[in-house]
């Protein structure tokens, strides 16, 4: 039997099914941060971003009788958000996931460096830097806490695919990341 | 030793820094106002096409009376008068013609004024008044053929078919404004 998650904002989801403006306008406050950076995480612009989290919210409220509360209320609007940015991203950049075969198990065994000086902020330049297809699933991976198997299903991919450019995407942030660190010992 | 993985997972939140423009509530606010205001008539593609459905039956019946009507028409009472009807015939269009003007009234308000509601009267309202014109050539038939009951018949079954139809759209109607 699945699990039925009673939300800490239960009165006020149920008002928002109800067509409740105010609180409508509530549970947009809420959240309205963490699914904006979960759309520009996956589509990197600002503007769209944005325009795909409040389509996003509205989304929700016109199909809150599809909610049965086996997951939050957060974790179910940010899968929205996450399609919705998908198919964006995949209409503007004309983005395909394919599947991968070719796969060398060295790959997921080689991370040395040390992290511990490294600031979140160049991190996230890193990320933004990186391809659509190894920042998507990176995303989901470390940020969202989707497993291999949920980016599968998401982006309609083997969960093999989905770990081997997981590998490869955080291979080329290290990659980023390690230039970027080169850049600034040599330009200080 | 701190892997990279390990420094984004303990540091999740902080992956949450960006914030939307700053008139994002104000854009959103009218976005819900929009989302909330009452419509009539909220374009459902399904029911579109249940309703779409409803009158093809009814263009396809107009044009299979058409066609019969033509075929049969050697007789057509071409003044379009049916004045000097029999009371049965006058009593029978009476009744058919408010009932089928009633729900068409139902139709237009339940349809709304949006392009799809438009649409949706503007084409129901054209077979229905082809079905009605060719009701009306065999009412002149009935008047002029001796008061035959198989036209009789034939015009009650055109005005049974276009209520029964009317009555299908607005119960479709009815459900895209639940």
């Amino acid at each position: 039997m699945k699990k039925v998650y009673k939300n800490i904002h239960q009165d006020l989801i149920e008002a928002c099914g109800k067509g409740n403006q105010k609180a409508q306008f509530e549970i947009y406050k809420l959240y309205y941060r963490s699914m904006y950076n979960v759309s520009l995480r996956i589509v990197n612009n600002t503007g769209e971003a944005e325009d795909i989290m409040q389509d996003s919210f509205l989304d929700a409220f016109g199909q809150l009788d599809k909610y049965k509360g086996t997951a939050t209320f957060g974790a179910w609007l940010k899968r929205i958000v996450i399609n919705n940015s998908l198919d964006v991203l995949r209409k503007n950049a004309n983005l395909t996931f394919v599947e991968e075969y070719d796969y060398d198990m060295q790959e997921e065994l080689e991370e040395e460096t040390e992290y511990v000086d490294l600031k979140i902020d160049e991190i996230r330049k890193a990320m933004s830097a990186l391809p659509d297809d190894y920042r998507v699933v990176l995303t989901l991976y470390l940020l969202e806490g989707y497993d291999h198997e949920e980016i599968g299903e998401i982006l309609n991919i083997s969960n093999s695919t989905s770990r081997i450019r997981y590998f490869r995407g955080k291979k080329k942030l290290r990659d980023i990341l390690d230039e970027s660190r080169i850049k600034n010992l040599l330009f200080k | 030793m701190i892997s990279l993985e390990d420094k984004i997972s303990r540091n999740k939140e902080m992956f949450d820094h960006a914030e939307p423009s700053d008139d994002h509530f104000e854009k959103f606010g009218r976005k819900l106002s929009e989302f909330n205001k009452p419509q009539k008539w909220k374009f459902n593609r399904g029911l579109f096409l249940k309703i779409a459905a409803s009158i093809l039956i009814l263009i396809s019946i107009s044009i299979t009376l058409n066609y019969v009507g033509k075929n049969n028409g050697n007789n057509l009472f071409l003044n379009n008068s049916v004045a000097e009807a029999p009371v049965e015939l006058q009593e029978i269009q009476l009744y058919y013609t408010n009932l089928t003007d009633d729900k068409l009234q139902q139709i237009d308000q339940l349809a709304g004024s949006s392009d799809e509601g438009e649409k949706i009267k503007r084409m129901i309202r054209g077979e229905v008044e082809e079905i009605k014109l060719n009701t009306n050539e065999l009412e002149n038939e009935y008047v002029s053929g001796a008061n035959d009951g198989r036209t009789m018949s034939a015009i009650v079954n055109n005005y049974r078919i276009i209520t029964n139809l009317l009555d299908h759209i607005i119960n479709d109607l009815n459900k895209t404004n639940q």
